[in-house]
C-alpha cells in the first residue's frame, strides 16, 4: 500500500530527500507535486488524519527512518518533513 | 444515557462520560483551535453538568471519554446518538481531541468497533461542515460514502453553514477495520515504546 521502495543511500543531498517525499506526498495525497510546491496539513484538504499516517509512514520506510511520536504531531508541511529526514539521515551518516 | 460500554484499544479506550467530565469537555469544546466546526458551547461548567443530566436519563445516546490506557488521561470525546427505533443505525459525532493528539484514527477505530460490534448496528452515519475539509476528507479515507448535503445545517452566531452526511455500513466495515487497525497499532506501539523509555 506505501509507495515506497527503500530510496536511502549515504550521501542523499538535500535535493534528493526533497524528491523523494514528493513522490511519497503525491501518491499518498493522490495528486502530482512538483518539487518545491509548498504543501502545509493546515490548507491541503486531503491531508486529513490518517492521510498524515500514512505520509509519515511512508516517508519512514522510504527513507529507512524513525520519527518519534512527538515528531510526528510536528510534521504539518512538506517542508519539515524534508527538513527532519535530512537530520535522521545526517544524525545517522555521522555516527 | 447512563451506560457502562467501556473498550480497550491498543493505546487507546473509550469509557462512560461522567459529571466529574464537565469541565474537561468544556476545555476542549471551547478551544478556539478545535471549536470552529462544531456546535457553539457554553463556557460554563455549570450548563455543561445540565447537559449531561439530561443525557444521563436520554435513550440510545451514547457518550464516551476517549483516554490513554496507560495513563487514564484523556485524549477526547466521542458519542453515539440518535439511535433509530429499531436499534439498526445511528449516528456519531461530539468527536474531539486535544490539540496535538495522535488518537483520531483508534478513537474512530474505537467508535466503530462500539456501534458495529457492541451495539449490533447495522449503519453509522455522521453529519460534518461541509468547510472542515479534512474531517470530510478522513472519513472518506475512513470508507464511509457521501450520502446527503443538509443545507443550512450548522448555526455558528449568524452564519448558518451546510453539513454533509457520511455513513458506514456494517458490511463495508468489515473492509475498513483493518486498515484503521494495522494504523492505530503501529501508532500505538510508537508511542508506548516511547512511553515506556520515559519510565
Amino acid at each position: 500500500m506505501f509507495p515506497s521502495r527503500l530510496f536511502w543511500r549515504p550521501g542523499l543531498d538535500h535535493r534528493e530527500i526533497e524528491q523523494g517525499v514528493c513522490e511519497v506526498f503525491s501518491t499518498v495525497l493522490e495528486r502530482k507535486i512538483p518539487t518545491g510546491e509548498p504543501v502545509e496539513r493546515s490548507s491541503e484538504p486531503r491531508w486529513d488524519s490518517l492521510k498524515h499516517i500514512e505520509l509519515v509512514f511512508s516517508v519512514e520506510e522510504k527513507f529507512d527512518v524513525q520519527f518519534s511520536e512527538q515528531e510526528m504531531a510536528t510534521l504539518d508541511a512538506l517542508s519539515k518533513m524534508v527538513d527532519a529526514v535530512r537530520v535522521h539521515l545526517e544524525t545517522r551518516d555521522s555516527a | 444515557m447512563r451506560h457502562a460500554i467501556r473498550l480497550d484499544g491498543f493505546a487507546l479506550a473509550l469509557r462512560p462520560v461522567e459529571r466529574a467530565d464537565a469541565a474537561f469537555i468544556v476545555q476542549l469544546r471551547t478551544d478556539p483551535h478545535l471549536c470552529y466546526y462544531i456546535h457553539p458551547t457554553s463556557p460554563d461548567v455549570a450548563d455543561q453538568e445540565a447537559w449531561l443530566d439530561r443525557y444521563f436519563v436520554r435513550e440510545g445516546d451514547y457518550y464516551f471519554v476517549v483516554e490513554q490506557k496507560a495513563s487514564g488521561e484523556r485524549e477526547g470525546l466521542a458519542g453515539i446518538y440518535n439511535v433509530n427505533a429499531e436499534g439498526t443505525c445511528a449516528e456519531w459525532g461530539r468527536w474531539i481531541l486535544r490539540p496535538g493528539s495522535m488518537g483520531a484514527i483508534e478513537s474512530a477505530l474505537l467508535v466503530y468497533t462500539v456501534a458495529f460490534e457492541q451495539l449490533g448496528l447495522e449503519e453509522v452515519y455522521c453529519r460534518t461542515m461541509i468547510e472542515n475539509k479534512q474531517a470530510v476528507s478522513f472519513h472518506r479515507s475512513c470508507g464511509l460514502e457521501e450520502r446527503t448535503i443538509l443545507p443550512k445545517y450548522l448555526r455558528v452566531g449568524m452564519n448558518e453553514y451546510d453539513a454533509i452526511e457520511q455513513y458506514l455500513t456494517r458490511a463495508r466495515w468489515q473492509f475498513c477495520r483493518h486498515k484503521l487497525s494495522r494504523h492505530a497499532e503501529r501508532i500505538a506501539r510508537r508511542a508506548f515504546t516511547a512511553r515506556g523509555a520515559q519510565g
